[in-house]
């Protein structure tokens, strides 16, 4: 097992156009990954069945062409930074298996051999046609992580699990520890197995788990978290019943914290758990930032690089975090955190 | 920069190889793109160029250029920008339409509400939204004082009045009929539409749907708090086996902090079950590795299934105002469909316990300990949208099932088997 305390967390960008490569890196993305959707896929199936996560159109979300995952290549190959790229829909149906097989042949010719993939059954499909060719990190869009399910993935062949935005630190101490125990158990001689763990930190919480959301994320309609609600009792209850003022407020909007503005971490913050994500073994911080401006990720990246920093120098979690805070959050925080049991001093 | 599903295209040289360029800037005589500096080379071997225009109706349209000139115009670290001139009026009319639309896209991005926005490109009743608030101001729910129709499960029933109202004889003559053909399930406790049912399906003597289904569903496909207490699951097991009906038990995806707990449970459930139980019960699990785990305890001895929660599609009350002909959205495990309300998305964090405890619905956390809020809360939607939220998820509710014979049988003619009512 590491030594969590030597374990230098990388930060992982996500990149929705080439021209903002050499930037982040420069600013110091450790990896970045992004999506490639050819052509003839967006004909074929369009948003209704798409490729990755980012189910929309109107934006610059994508690589797009081919020349730009070449371009792309030839930028990995001068600045040495990793790019990965995403398959994450949440299930694809047999008849695609063959399109992605194409579009993964397509991303190694030109030397991306890391894809992120949330449907299990297309990770053994893409195992079994391309060996130990392809090194896969499974998506946080997979669903809920318990040792059980790394146990799964491990036996056949992932590389690295990205926690669930919902996931604990405690359970991710949990499920890292236990896999790290179990190691070996079931995987077969080509499988190293999975040496590497992925958390959230900034940007793009939400209440709801991505492996269960089934509901529309295209260019004509809010995603359906953000629809107007209201808060309302089944008959034959009170207040009483629950010993709760539930409804203390009267009107309830959806998403306080989703307007994206000048906080750091205003549509999600995970900055306060990273000497806990480091001690629980998580090696790989994900700033979520396809769909974002340049600007707003160049800044996010500086401060993850800062927070780290701080990190590096900083004797105990306490110190850390009142560094930290003193840094960034002189007027306070978005208070929007991704792990509320990470208990600040 | 023209996102690339908007507007793209394929070069075409000697000797058969193409490759896909990106759009980057256009208008309606020129547009640019680039490649890497190692395909400089290959310009001159262009002999065609297709191009994508992704149209209103979200199909593509394909142009082949005729009469072009590409101008190489500037050489940068990693690739080559090049302009090409066009003068071709179907270009030019792609061209202005799509940056047309492109631009009108930002302005109400950035201007219209999300109502607004999807009553611009969609059916979407965006007033409808505006009525809710409208009602906000005013309700505030208690239990004194207040019809039963500001509560959560009256919205059910109004819209269950309402299937009363729509229901033909003929149409349920038909419904019956077709019901009658497969297996009834019943969630346990979502009893809502029992009188319903028990009207539609003519059950005599009082009893309602409950009685007469032959598949009793326990526990809760999304939330593992939800799961029956051991006593509980036993004795009703035993009365199940006793009348001859089935109990199914539905486990929730299960959270790391919560994994031996479960598996504990499913041992004990694996040991207890007496093996005439076994005839009796299924289990329906939502996530692999318990899915696993049940199949090593229970799988030789009864019926394990993959839950709707490993069952992924597209589903959203919504569709119907995107798609001209939109699919008809159920949840279905294998044979069986689960009616009228189908699960759209779910907080692994309990939404409802952060809005009743904080006051914020994103103020989400861990909760291992629940406090069964779901017994008394929910969350309601505009009217319009037929949707709720109930314990930490989503659902849609489509009554059509209910009172349009044409519809269930399109459903039913899927291969299936059993019907479970969830509501």
């Amino acid at each position: 097992m590491k030594n969590t305390t030597d374990l230098t967390l990388k930060i992982v960008v996500g990149l929705g156009c080439v021209d903002d490569y050499p930037s982040y890196v420069e600013a110091g993305a450790d990896e970045v990954f992004c999506g490639y959707i050819p052509h003839d896929w967006a004909e074929r199936y369009d948003m209704r069945k798409p490729l990755n996560r980012r189910e929309v159109n109107y934006y610059n979300v994508q690589l797009g062409a081919e020349s730009e995952l070449m371009i792309l290549r030839d930028m990995k190959k001068f600045f040495k930074i990793p790019a990965i790229i995403t398959i994450n829909s949440l299930s694809f149906e047999r008849i695609q298996y063959e399109p992605v097989r194409q579009v993964v042949e397509k991303c190694l010719n030109y030397g991306f051999d890391r894809f992120i993939v949330a449907d299990i059954e297309l990770i053994k499909y893409l195992r079994d046609e391309f060996g130990n060719r392809i090194r896969i990190h499974v998506s946080g869009e997979y669903g809920e992580m318990n040792r059980g399910q790394a146990a799964l993935l491990d036996a056949i062949g992932t590389e690295r699990i990205i926690f669930p935005r919902q996931t604990s630190l405690l359970e991710m101490q949990s499920v890292i520890a236990h896999s790290n125990r179990t190691a070996s158990v079931g995987r077969d001689s080509h499988n190293s197995g999975i040496s590497e763990w992925e958390a959230f930190v900034l940007n793009e919480k939400c209440h709801f788990t991505g492996a269960y959301c089934n509901s529309l994320h295209c260019d004509e309609m809010c995603h359906i978290c953000k629809l107007p609600y209201r808060l309302t009792r089944l008959s034959g209850t009170t207040d009483a019943t629950t010993g709760k003022n539930a409804f203390e407020e009267k009107r309830m909007k959806p998403s306080e914290h989703e307007t994206c503005g000048g906080i750091i971490g205003e549509t999600g913050c995970g900055l306060c758990a990273l000497w806990r994500l480091r001690e629980a073994g998580v090696g790989y911080l994900k700033l979520v930032s396809r769909g974002n401006g340049s600007e707003d990720t160049l800044r996010d990246i500086r401060a993850l690089v800062r927070a780290r920093e701080i990190l590096q120098e900083s004797g105990s979690e306490s110190e850390y975090i009142q560094r930290m805070k003193a840094d960034f959050f002189a007027n306070g925080c978005s208070g929007n955190c991704y792990y509320y049991d990470c208990v600040t001093p | 920069m023209i996102p690339y599903a908007l507007a793209g295209g394929k070069l075409h040289m000697d000797g058969g190889e193409s490759i896909e360029i990106r759009m980057l800037e256009m208008a309606g005589d020129w547009f640019s793109f680039r490649l890497p500096c190692e395909m400089d080379y290959k310009m001159q071997h262009v002999v065609g160029i297709t191009l994508h225009f992704l149209r209103k109706d979200k199909q593509y349209e394909s142009l082949n250029l005729q009469k072009y000139v590409i101008a190489k115009s500037d050489r940068q670290q990693f690739f080559t920008m090049y302009r090409m001139d066009i003068a071709d009026p179907e270009y030019r009319a792609l061209a202005d339409d799509l940056g047309r639309r492109y631009l009108q896209y930002i302005e109400n991005k950035l201007t219209l509400t999300d109502a607004a926005l999807a009553a611009y490109y969609t059916t979407y009743p965006a007033e409808d939204d505006d009525l809710f608030e409208e009602q906000n101001e005013r309700i505030e729910p208690s239990a004194s004082g207040v019809s039963k129709s500001q509560f959560l499960d009256g919205q059910l029933e109004r819209w269950i009045a309402e299937c009363e109202n729509r229901l033909t004889e003929g149409n349920r003559l038909r419904i019956k009929e077709l019901l009658s053909g497969i297996s009834i399930g019943i969630e346990a406790g979502n009893t809502r539409m029992s009188g319903y049912l028990g009207a539609l399906l003519d059950i005599e003597d009082g009893r309602g749907v409950e009685d007469i289904a032959e598949y009793i569903y326990v526990g809760n496909s999304f939330c593992i708090n939800l799961l029956p207490q051991k006593e509980e699951l036993l004795q009703g097991l035993q009365r199940a086996c006793e009348s001859g009906k089935h109990v199914v038990l539905q486990v929730a995806p299960v959270p790391e902090s919560r994994y031996e707990e479960a598996a504990a449970y499913l041992k004990w459930l694996a040991e207890s079950l007496e093996s005439t139980h076994f005839d009796c019960f299924e289990i329906n699990v939502n996530d692999l590795a318990t899915y696993e785990m049940c199949r090593e305890l229970f799988g030789n001895k009864c019926r394990v299934d993959k839950g709707i929660l490993l069952h992924k599609r597209k589903k959203d009350v919504r569709t119907e105002y995107l798609e001209q002909n939109p699919k008809v959205q159920y949840d279905r495990i294998g044979n069986t469909l689960y009616l009228p309300a189908y699960q759209m998305n779910t907080a692994t964090y309990c939404t409802l316990r952060a809005a009743v405890c904080e006051h914020d619905r994103g103020h989400i956390s861990r909760v291992d300990h629940c406090e069964r809020y779901c017994d008394c809360y929910g969350f309601e939607y505009p009217e319009h949208l037929r949707m709720q939220g109930r314990y930490n998820s989503l659902f849609g509710i489509d009554l059509r099932v209910l009172w349009d014979a044409d519809y269930l049988e399109q459903l039913i003619a899927a291969g299936i088997e059993r019907v479970v009512f969830n509501l």
